[in-house]
């Protein structure tokens, strides 16, 4: 019903704590891979740095990364537990992303354009800004939509908050009408190619698809600075850890089993008294949080938020992490967002697929090598969508906990 | 066998050739005289001979004349001839002859007549006389015996608006014969009438084209009037632009008369317009909502086979040879339509065969599954044809037919609506008339039973994918008539095509046409009011509304079987 | 266990005034049409506080669209339901549940995720709002009152185990358990016997007796031996339109009957 693969290689349910049952051996020791993984994210990448190994570009990219991660939790929680597979994760995470990119822009760029109120215009939108018939570049004026994010504070609620509500406007119309499964999936895609196509329109004074740029200080810090830069990546570190928490402590909670309940067969829920439609927009609403959290944490780590990041392939990207890291776990989607970055990052160059043999092969047998290219990162990519999908559906967390399970039968 | 068909040929075109000279000799005998005496070195005889064309309106000798101007004349052994272009062979400057009249290439012992430039003696026109062949030429456009050149002549007439041709514009509206022309040499007149000065053309004619620009519903009729009505509202009293009592209401009158007629006219072209792309939508829609129906997942490649599709008509055209633009071989277009169907058709089979029939009852999956193929058919097709190649529409599908006036319907569209009318009855005879109709139905009620009464599900499964497949491989193909073939051509009707199938329900034919044509419609009439970007953010607003009040679409299922 | 035949009080014996007060849920000139076909067109229908009833009828009889109406699942075409005197017709399925309808399905449908001790938990009464979940924890009491209902269908050393591992009849039990423990007034059963080993009719059987007398149940059932074990008051449905109320004996002598149904 929901799409769910019914075989037992996702994960059956939520591990919880609760009386009535025994403790599951296994969940511990995932419990444990998990927790590796975010210590070897809090000491690793920071004892590298210190120790000169790696360059504060290093660090960013992790810190964007890690960022991107969190996207990956959030729409776990949507498809992972609840079954909906939704295509917005991008459009909430751009929304945080230009909530931040705003409140940057204020703060960044050349000084002395200010308007007749007084506001001094960010320099990215008085480069693209939209004049209307008649308009002077001195009639430019900062639109009052930007004025809030003037602040740091008001920005970080804003910008969990707006995703929020757009997330309860488009839930309270969708789940009521009960769309579920593909249609949801397909109606959350439209959403977001319509928002980014709004968003690209320069008359919108978001900067267009030039997007938002210029970026210089971070609440007072210069943005270039390693030391800022890295406390972004501990800040950073910090918030995905926290949402680990409460996305573990939602699904452990009962919301958690309503949650799989729903994901498993929504009209016998009904019969039992619940209202999906409420739990639904609760945790499309969380999820949407999450993201633009995310978003927030992404953007000044970036030094620039364009409206390319809200392109429906990117949502769907955000699927692959969480489909190659295991549907259905907390750990599994971080560890998938992670890894396939990596991997994109290392794919999406250019080398020599044999660079190990130059030297020890005759230059003109070396000549003939095959060299990997940027353009093949598309197939990788749908390689990884099909072949994840078809052999290996609860993903990489299915092959440990096969792998652990094997080790414990061994033992005994 | 090929000799004989060949002098065979050879036999008739030279019989026609001979017939046409002789003919044509006998007749142009006169317009010989004239342009004799036209590229005589003698000023009077040049003079009277420029006179009598333009008291002739002597048509024939516009491309002669045209020529003279441009200096193209020469003398030859005392025939005037046209040279059109010189050649340089051997550091000689070399010049090909022409028939001045006709345009006909002179032959001399079997090939063309080339000699060399300085046996030719050159007859231009005098400066003085440059002026009197400009306005000649102007004047004998209007009986050109080519029908676009009078058309354009008169189009061209009522927009500069000289009092002076309408004598010409008179006579030449006495001898048209083209309907067409005719409207258009009549709205032309009045526009010069109603425009000119009052010194030049009375009231009571300016009225009289007043009310014939109303009568003729003519779009620039309108814009005049509307120009002249705003100088008087805001002329001085006793100025020229001020109008009379009479003239205001006439003009008001007119006016409204050619706005209400081109309001109906714009509103038809949106809706033309709209079912024109509902038809592509429903093209799309139609492959989708059958796999859909059949299998309950949703194809996220179905815009990549639709780029199949577009492809294979790209090949085709490549296989016959059709390289260039100007060169027009229409056949390969025939063939291309069951081409893409069948690669398309053959690449969806495949798609089914390995990765779609082993996600059975994961929808979701599924679609991941297809978005992955679709990635990788769009590199594919980058890798292979690079950014951008071109398809060259069949030349019987250029141009356009007009049903009514200043509305043009695109033969290119009017051929897609034509081409998705019998792909929607073919898919509904395939459904409801044949033996693969009944297995896929049987199917799609249940399952189960179907396979334990000896349906192989599995194969009807394939069937059922690679027609819908193919269907976008017919919508590829009839795309490539109204747009670039790109690799992620797809991309840009995915979603719309979606929409149309959440709007129309699940599996009903019905659904998929009215919800695409429909889509289609509220799309083209929303975009000239609201940018097409806020008129999509509309439709995707009205169709969420849409499902909130029909949840299952516009045909859903009934019965036990709705679970909704 | 062997109770006095009760008699099956025809709604037309009563006033209007008196059947909205002493039904449960009451069904006034019901009509279900899908696509102008009638699939239900009940004249009056009303279950007692209580009462255990049981609804027979060939296929297509309306005995699943006569549950669907009365869980809220198929809104009616024309007619009016009462719930305890009060109309219900604009409640939707989940509102009914909230009320006091419990269903279970003809194909047993559990939550295939959860293991049987959270399917049970699913079911724990009481409110059933978004914070409530998120910050409910569960009493000793309802842990011990969950595994008193297992261990009477044998399901507590499976409590662990994830509910699609189980058997069809062991899915038939713990639907029932879960309806059990959630402690509705009225216990719409459909089929409960079907697929079933003798074995686990009996108990099934034995388990509907048990809640005899503290919930209202209407049972639909093909199996006539399951029926005459029930030993209740049988309502007969054929094409939609209920032919006669009475006890098993009254029924089975009524030669309609026997013409429609038992006799084929």
């Amino acid at each position: 019903m929901t799409g769910q693969p019914k075989d037992d290689e996702l994960e059956p349910a939520p591990a919880a704590r609760s009386r009535g049952r025994t403790a599951a051996r296994s969940s511990s020791v995932r419990r444990l891979v998990t927790w590796a993984l975010l210590l070897a994210a809090a000491v690793c990448v920071p004892g590298l740095y210190w120790l000169d190994w790696i360059s504060i570009e290093t660090v960013r990219m992790m810190g964007r990364y890690l960022a991107l991660a969190m996207v990956a939790l959030s729409l776990d929680l949507l498809w992972g537990y609840t079954g909906m597979l939704c295509l917005c994760q991008s459009f909430f995470f751009s929304l945080g992303g230009y909530a931040m990119g705003m409140y940057l822009a204020h703060h960044g760029g050349p000084e002395g354009i200010i308007d007749k109120a007084g506001w001094k215009i960010p320099a990215c939108l008085y480069v693209v800004y939209p004049y209307g018939v008649g308009e002077l570049p001195e009639d430019a004026l900062t639109p009052w939509f930007w004025k809030p994010f003037y602040f740091l504070s008001a920005t970080v609620g804003l910008g969990m908050l707006i995703p929020g509500l757009v997330a309860l406007v488009i839930g309270f119309f969708v789940f009521r009408s009960r769309v579920r499964g593909v249609f949801f999936a397909v109606l959350t895609q439209a959403i977001t190619l319509a928002a980014w196509l709004v968003f690209c329109m320069n008359d919108m004074k978001l900067c267009g698809t030039n997007g938002l740029t210029r970026f210089d200080k971070i609440g007072g810090f210069p943005l270039n600075d390693d030391a800022t830069q890295f406390t972004l990546y501990l800040i950073t570190l910090a918030c995905l850890v926290g949402v680990y928490l409460l996305s573990r402590m939602v699904v452990r909670s009962r919301l958690g089993r309503v949650l799989v309940a729903i994901r498993d067969n929504e009209t016998r829920l009904r019969f039992a008294g619940y209202k999906p439609y409420a739990f639904k927009v609760f945790v499309f609403s969380l999820s949407a949080m999450i993201a633009g959290l995310a978003g927030m944490l992404y953007t000044p780590q970036m030094k620039i938020f364009t409206p390319t990041n809200m392109e429906v392939k990117e949502s769907i990207e955000v699927v692959i992490w969480v489909a190659v890291g295991g549907r259905g776990t907390l750990g599994g989607p971080v560890a998938g967002a992670l890894l396939v970055n990596l991997l994109k990052n290392k794919l999406t160059s250019q080398f020599a697929l044999f660079g190990f043999l130059e030297g020890w092969l005759p230059d003109s047998v070396y000549a003939w090598l095959p060299v990997w290219k940027q353009e093949y990162w598309p197939f990788v990519l749908g390689g990884l969508f099909i072949v994840v999908v078809r052999a290996l559906p609860g993903g990489l967390s299915s092959v440990w906990r096969r792998l652990i399970s094997r080790e414990e039968a061994e033992r005994q | 066998m090929e000799y004989r068909w060949k002098s065979l040929v050879f036999f008739a075109l030279v019989w026609q050739g001979a017939f046409t000279l002789g003919k044509a000799q006998t007749a142009d005998e006169g317009a010989r005289d004239l342009i004799t005496r036209i590229a005589s070195s003698d000023k009077e005889t040049r003079q009277r001979g420029l006179e009598a064309v333009g008291a002739n309106r002597e048509g024939r000798l516009l491309s002669f004349l045209e020529a003279f101007q441009l200096g193209q004349i020469y003398r030859f052994q005392d025939q005037v001839v046209w040279c059109p272009g010189l050649q340089t062979v051997d550091g000689k400057s070399m010049a090909p002859l022409s028939d001045p009249l006709t345009g006909v290439e002179r032959q001399m012992d079997g090939a063309r007549q080339v000699v060399a430039k300085s046996e030719l003696e050159a007859v231009g026109p005098r400066r003085r006389e440059r002026r009197l062949i400009m306005n000649l030429v102007r004047k004998l456009q209007l009986f050109a015996s080519d029908d676009d050149v009078r058309l354009a002549a008169a189009v061209k007439m009522g927009s500069v608006r000289k009092t002076e041709v309408l004598a010409d514009l008179e006579l030449a509206l006495k001898r048209e014969a083209d309907a067409k022309i005719q409207h258009v040499m009549q709205e032309s007149r009045s526009l010069i009438q109603l425009g000119a000065p009052a010194a030049e053309v009375s009231d009571e004619i300016r009225l009289e084209a007043a009310r014939n620009l109303g009568t003729l519903c003519s779009a620039r009729g309108g814009a005049l009037l509307k120009e002249l009505l705003e100088k008087a509202a805001k002329a001085e009293p006793g100025t020229a632009s001020v109008l009379s009592a009479i003239q205001l209401e006439v003009y008001q009158q007119s006016l409204d008369a050619i706005e209400s007629y081109q309001l109906r006219v714009r509103w038809l072209g949106y809706v033309f317009s709209g079912l024109s792309l509902g038809s592509v939508l429903v093209l799309m829609a139609l492959g989708l909502s059958v796999i859909f129906g059949q299998m309950g997942v949703i194809n996220m490649a179905h815009g990549e086979l639709m780029m199949v599709g577009a492809y294979t008509t790209y090949g085709m055209q490549w296989l016959s040879g059709h390289s260039l633009p100007d060169n027009p071989v229409n056949v390969y277009f025939i063939f291309a339509i069951p081409a893409a169907f069948f690669v398309a058709g053959c690449v969806g089979w495949l798609m089914e065969f390995l990765v779609v029939r082993h996600l059975y009852g994961r929808p979701l999956d599924t679609l991941l599954a297809t978005w992955g193929i679709g990635l990788v058919l769009i590199q594919l097709a980058r890798v292979i044809f690079g950014d951008n190649v071109g398809v060259n529409s069949p030349t019987w599908l250029v141009g356009n037919t007009e049903p009514m006036q200043d509305l043009n319907l695109p033969y290119n569209r009017l051929f897609i609506l034509g081409l998705t009318t019998s792909c929607v009855l073919a898919v509904y005879w395939v459904m409801n008339y044949t033996r693969l109709g009944l297995l896929v139905r049987a199917t799609v009620q249940n399952r189960e039973t179907a396979t334990s009464l000896g349906v192989n599900t599995r194969r009807t499964d394939g069937f059922t994918f690679a027609l819908g497949a193919g269907l976008a491989g017919v919508a590829g193909c009839a795309l490539t008539l109204i747009g670039g073939v790109t690799p992620d051509m797809g991309q840009n009707y995915i979603v719309d095509s979606f929409l149309v199938v959440v709007t129309g329900g699940v599996g009903e034919l019905a659904g998929a046409v009215w919800a695409g044509l429909g889509l289609g419609v509220i799309n083209k009439l929303l975009e000239p009011t609201f940018e097409a970007i806020w008129g999509k953010v509309l439709i995707l607003a009205i169709v969420i509304i849409f499902i909130q009040w029909k949840p299952a679409g516009l045909f859903p299922p009934r019965g036990r079987l709705a679970d909704v | 266990m062997n109770q006095q035949q009760p008699a099956v009080i025809s709604p037309r014996e009563l006033t209007r005034e008196n059947r909205l007060n002493s039904y449960l849920i009451y069904l006034e000139e019901v009509v279900v049409e899908f696509d102008g076909f009638r699939a239900l067109d009940i004249d009056l229908f009303g279950l007692k506080f209580n009462e255990l009833r049981v609804v027979i009828g060939p296929n297509g009889a309306g005995k699943t669209t006569l549950c669907d109406v009365i869980s809220g699942k198929t809104p009616t075409t024309r007619g009016h339901r009462y719930w305890q005197g009060n109309s219900v017709d604009d409640k939707s399925d989940s509102e009914m549940a909230l009320l006091g309808v419990g269903r279970k399905f003809q194909t047993p449908t559990v939550f295939d995720s959860l293991t049987v001790f959270e399917n049970m938990e699913m079911a724990l009464p009481g409110a059933h709002n978004v914070w409530r979940t998120l910050r409910g924890r569960m009493t000793d009491a309802e842990d011990r009152r969950i595994l008193e209902i297992l261990d009477r269908v044998n399901l507590t050393e499976l409590r662990e185990v994830p509910s699609r591992f189980l058997s069809h009849g062991q899915r038939q039990s713990l639907e029932l358990c879960m309806l059990i423990l959630a402690g509705p007034d009225l216990l719409l059963v459909d089929e409960p016997a079907a697929g079933l080993t003798d074995d686990e009719t009996d108990l099934m059987a034995d388990l509907l007796l048990e809640l005899r007398g503290q919930h209202a149940i209407l049972v639909i059932e093909h199996d006539m031996e399951f029926v005459r074990r029930l030993n209740a008051g049988v309502t007969v449905l054929h094409e939609g339109k209920i032919m006669t109320e009475g006890s098993m004996e009254e029924v089975q002598q009524n030669p309609a009957v026997v013409e429609a149904y038992l006799g084929r």
